[in-house]
């Protein structure tokens, strides 16, 4: 190591060992080269040059890409390599096997269901059936949420999904080009990002809920029998999986079987006659404070809202931490409509109105801006 | 002799990856993406000041990458293989929307620190007052001595890489750093000045 003595500032700074030393916490680095300035003092001033040439040429600005561009940069990269392989194709027998499908939706509309199938067959259609049947199209991740009241998983399309407490969730680390299939145990609260050419399924025990884009909450635990979809935005269609027709509409991206307007439920009763279920629609009353409740009963529309607020219902509905300058970006006022879109959609359009930007660090939204004034 | 860094853990980890990848294991295709995106992203904008057209790249990048995946080298290093590939790329799309005029190489660059009009700049706690200060020493570099900088302190790629990069001989990317370093030591004095702020 003597042949440092004869180096330039210069010289230093391309050094690895020494680039390293500076751009680390690394211990034995640090004691190295502590060590060799007791040694060297002389040398204190090239390496302390040499050591802000570092941090300079470290410090080259680094572009902003939100999460969710990224996410749609992967989700192409598969599109294509789907493209290219037309022999993988998704088949999807499993349809067939759907005592009910339930789906499309829009507004508060809320589905109930009995599931008198279990009789019959017992837990065939149970999530880790489920997921065991889809393993062989699709490596699948799963995320299970034992603690926290929620737990925000953020699917390979940007869609959101707030995992309750007792629940698990599987999906495909990256969505096929024609659908997105996705599987529930336990209850959890969805926004999906837009795309009509390729339907969501939810599949949770026998219920299936297809969407092309909206905000809805499913819960389906397994010692539960009752199943119980809630959609908060968007539309929705119901039809029983065992009728005729039900394939079909699982192959369409149409709306069809029974269109469901907001504000209404439907459920479906274990003893009446499957042809003639009943549905039963009530008013769900909307929350007028954005700051209360459930995530499927709030707002997120704002008329020149201080950003600080915005923040402060996101971090709470989400269960997630936003680090920002409140001095500087807190008074910012926004102004937007922001109810039917996913977390990283939300993060995105407000920051944009307050020409700012996000980034995710640690499993933290931080975001930086220059302040509105 | 020291323990091993965050990059040498990152390259067993390539490895190990890339071997499930040539055995067409598309996970591994995703994993390599999730690691290398934003490093892949950041090199390629600060290569064309282009984002749309670095999206694209990168995107070329991976889909080539699974397409080829059978005939890959076993042994690659490769973090140095993703960007020569996305820097190969990048050139062949320039060329072909007629960006890249011939002597684009040699070309100065006009200021590579400048906003475009739809991108923005990650900003450091200093503020813009601190990055007008930095872009002021970098507009001083060359375009070529900006690359290098660029994948020397950003990339942690070895000079011997950065060469076959560029296709220059070693020696030559040592001396284009020593230069680029020399001009931003003249800066250093405002620089110092601001970290010492915090």
């Amino acid at each position: 190591m003597s042949d440092y003595l004869q180096y330039t500032p210069e010289e230093f700074a391309t050094d690895d060992f020494f680039i390293h030393w500076v751009l680390s916490t690394d211990l034995e680095a640090e004691t190295f080269w502590q060590n060799w300035l007791e040694v060297y003092p002389f040398k204190r001033n090239d390496v302390e040059i040499a050591r802000q040439l570092v941090l300079v040429a470290n410090l080259l600005p680094v572009p902003v890409v939100p999460e969710s561009e990224i996410a749609v940069l992967k989700q192409s990269v598969f599109d294509r390599i789907e493209a290219d392989e037309p022999t993988q194709t998704v088949s999807r027998p499993l349809f067939a096997r759907w005592y009910w499908a339930a789906a499309f939706v829009a507004g508060l509309v809320s589905l109930g269901s009995w599931y008198f199938v279990m009789h019959e067959r017992g837990n065939k259609a149970g999530y880790a059936q489920l997921v065991k049947q889809a393993t062989e199209k699709y490596d699948l991740v799963e995320v299970e949420n034992q603690t926290k009241p929620t737990r925000l998983i953020v699917l390979p399309d940007g869609s959101s999904v707030l995992l309750k407490k007792g629940s698990k969730l599987s999906y495909p680390a990256y969505f096929s080009r024609n659908v997105r299939e996705i599987y529930l145990s336990g209850e959890a609260f969805f926004e999906i990002a837009k795309d009509p050419n390729r339907p969501l399924y939810v599949f949770a025990n026998e219920i299936v809920t297809k969407v092309l884009g909206t905000s809805f909450n499913v819960m389906a635990f397994p010692n539960d029998k009752r199943i119980q979809v809630t959609v908060k935005t968007g539309k929705v269609s119901v039809y029983e999986a065992k009728s005729p027709k039900a394939a079909q509409h699982a192959q369409t991206p149409q709306l069809e079987g029974l269109i469901l307007n907001p504000g209404q439920e439907v459920v479906f009763s274990k003893d009446a006659n499957p042809m003639e279920t009943r549905l039963v629609k009530h008013t769900v009353t909307p929350v007028a404070s954005s700051q209360s409740g459930t995530i499927q009963e709030m707002v997120f529309e704002y008329d020149e809202t201080p950003v600080s607020q915005i923040f402060s219902q996101l971090e709470k509905t989400y269960n997630i931490r936003i680090a920002y300058d409140q001095a500087l970006l807190g008074n910012c006022p926004v102004t937007a409509s922001l109810t039917d879109e996913p977390l990283y959609e939300k993060l995105k359009l407000t920051c944009r109105a307050i020409r700012a930007h996000y980034e995710i660090v640690n499993g933290e939204v931080v975001v930086t801006g220059k302040g509105c004034n | 002799m020291h323990r091993k860094t965050h990059s040498e853990k990152r390259t067993e980890e390539d490895l190990l990856l890339w071997t499930a990848l040539r055995a067409s294991d598309r996970n591994a295709l995703g994993k390599l993406f999730d690691a290398y995106v934003r490093d892949l992203l950041t090199y390629g904008y600060r290569f064309c000041q282009d984002m749309a057209l670095t999206k694209d790249a990168v995107q070329d990048v991976f889909v080539d990458l699974w397409a080829y995946r059978e005939t890959l080298s076993p042994t690659v290093e490769v973090r140095f293989y993703l960007y020569s590939c996305l820097r190969r790329t990048l050139l062949k799309l320039l060329k072909d929307r007629q960006h890249l005029s011939s002597d684009w190489a040699e070309a100065e660059m006009t200021s590579p620190a400048e906003d475009s009009a739809e991108t923005q700049w990650m900003e450091s706690e200093t503020g813009d007052q601190q990055q007008a200060r930095i872009s002021n020493g970098l507009q001083t570099l060359s375009k070529r001595e900006y690359e290098v900088v660029s994948l020397k302190y950003y990339t942690g790629l070895k000079i011997r890489q950065i060469a076959t990069l560029l296709d220059l001989k070693e020696q030559t990317v040592a001396n284009t750093l020593q230069n680029a370093l020399l001009k931003l030591r003249k800066h250093l004095v405002h620089l110092l000045f601001l970290y010492l702020l915090f």
